[in-house]
């Protein structure tokens, strides 16, 4: 993968859970057969719902591969990676990744990975457990406050 | 502001010399999607190249596969996708915001199913 990144906030950015405040609610329906099992459900969405049941996915990201990555950052997060508990990330390296941070305040955010398994051919050492959020949504909601978006 | 492509079960090698500008994904690659070389693009204020949202229905399934094993069934799956020489900037009106995103839907759920 070669990529040029310029004015990007964040690079790369995994969330286990939908970060559009998307969660389930399931109503199961009756069926009047009882030799059938029956999987009805209806889903339903709220911003209230936003963040919950952190760290219950089971989808697996695996044998993910990002190299030569350059640019400047609009701000002090270039990764941030925030894999499922119940299955945590493996098989991912990272090669010349290159992206300047926008400033040296927090240099603890610049790289967070979570819940990913980790060993000497990974390829980010700088990459550490750390809260999501700081300069996440909330600085794109910011900007979007400002009608800029 | 929709992603202006939307990827399902595609094998293909379809994306050279992509221009976006927008506020939402350049392309998202949506459960099913396999297969797949992207290559020279290049965007403006965008939230990135996105994988999933994935993985927000238990035991997807596909009609048409008739394997018995279950982990041979499943759709939900986002494979052999390669990405070369995209270049990521600021439009006039909205930063780019992300070059990459991958998101996967929480495990819980209030009832699966019932058996009548």
């Amino acid at each position: 993968m070669v990529s040029k990144c310029d004015n990007q906030r964040r690079l790369f950015r995994l969330h286990q859970s939908s970060n559009q405040g998307r969660n389930r609610v399931s109503l199961p329906l009756s069926s009047g057969n009882s030799h059938i099992s029956i999987t009805n459900f209806s889903l339903t969405y709220t911003g209230s719902q936003r963040g919950l049941y952190p760290n219950t996915g089971t989808f697996e990201w695996s044998d993910i591969h990002l190299k030569n990555f350059t640019g400047n950052a609009n701000g002090e997060r270039i990764v941030e990676i925030y894999c499922s508990k119940a299955n945590p990330c493996f098989n991912w390296t990272f090669e010349d990744i290159n992206i300047k941070p926008n400033g040296t305040d927090r240099p603890d955010v610049n790289y967070v990975c979570n819940n990913m398994v980790m060993d000497w051919e990974n390829g980010l050492d700088a990459c550490h457990p750390g809260e999501p959020g700081y300069q996440s949504e909330q600085f794109l909601y910011h900007v979007m406050d400002e009608g800029k978006v | 502001m929709s992603p202006m492509v939307r990827l399902y079960v595609v094998m293909a090698d379809l994306g050279e010399n992509f221009f976006f500008v927008g506020a939402d994904d350049v392309i998202a690659f949506k459960p099913n999607s396999t297969m797949i070389t992207i290559r020279n693009v290049t965007s403006y204020g965008t939230t990135g190249l996105s994988f999933g949202s994935i993985g927000q229905y238990p035991n997807v399934v596909s009609s048409a596969l008739s394997s018995e094993n279950w982990t041979d069934r499943q759709t939900d799956i986002i494979e052999d996708i390669w990405i070369e020489d995209v270049k990521f900037y600021s439009s006039d009106q909205v930063q780019g915001s992300r070059g990459i995103q991958m998101k996967s839907w929480v495990g819980y759920v209030y009832a699966l199913s019932i058996r009548a």
